[in-house]
């Protein structure tokens, strides 16, 4: 089985973003292909080094989970509109356009989990 | 009369941006002291470089720069910016002044009203 999951809000002011990587790196040990897409305001927390005050922060969550092999994407229409760079994404984020969205969503995994 | 609008949200995600900047406008044109503030996520308003063609929506760093010309003082919490690695070279060239968490709490208790988008 692949689970695909979809993140949308800031993972500065909600916890939903890191609760949802921390399921998708459980449920990796269960299943062979695990990916996040990061979208609108989720976006914001693919750039390196922030969140320097926090004890567990989404970069390191982003970080385990590309070391436990689950795919993260971020959509680089969001991005843009945020001002964020590529140099400035943590490395092994893919950058990905609606396109490609479009083929993880209908082709490459089998369900999808929507965590707004 | 003193107002403070409260920025708390990053742009794009939602509307609260783009409608409480309307909102700002309008007491500004109508002379009253008119103050915004950005805070939490709202600090990514004013990142430079914003580019959200891709997402068929206007950029929101130019319309907050509208607001200097009206005579709104604009303020940034330095403690989000901290806490979210931006510095202020990364800042749009903008008129703006950085205030901590009990400067915040000061001009609040100063203001008639407070509004929060």
């Amino acid at each position: 089985m692949a689970t695909l999951y979809l993140i949308t809000k800031s993972p500065f002011i909600h916890n939903d973003p890191s609760e949802a990587v921390r399921v998708a790196i459980l449920q990796r040990n269960r299943e062979e292909k695990i990916g996040v897409v990061l979208l609108q305001d989720a976006v914001l927390g693919v750039k390196k080094e922030q969140f320097s005050e926090k004890e567990e922060s989404f970069e390191q969550l982003l970080l385990e989970a590309l070391g436990k092999g689950v795919d993260i994407y971020a959509l680089e229409p969001d991005l843009k509109a945020r001002a964020i760079k590529p140099e400035e994404i943590i490395e092994g984020v893919a950058q990905i356009g609606y396109p490609k969205l479009v083929d993880l969503i209908m082709d490459e995994y089998e369900k999808i989990v929507s965590w707004t | 009369m003193k107002v403070i609008f409260l920025f708390r949200k990053a742009p794009y995600g939602s509307v609260n941006d783009v409608e409480g900047f309307r909102l700002c406008t309008a007491f500004a044109a109508m002379e009253i002291d008119t103050n915004a503030i950005f805070i939490d996520d709202g600090v990514f308003v004013a990142l430079r470089g914003q580019d959200p063609k891709g997402i068929g929506l206007p950029p929101i760093d130019a319309a907050y720069k509208k607001l200097v010309s009206l005579n709104v003082k604009l303020y940034i919490l330095e403690e989000a910016l901290k806490e979210r690695g931006i510095s202020k070279e990364n800042l749009i060239d903008i008129e703006y002044k950085l205030i901590n968490r009990s400067e915040l709490a000061k001009l609040i208790s100063e203001s008639d009203f407070t509004l929060s988008f």
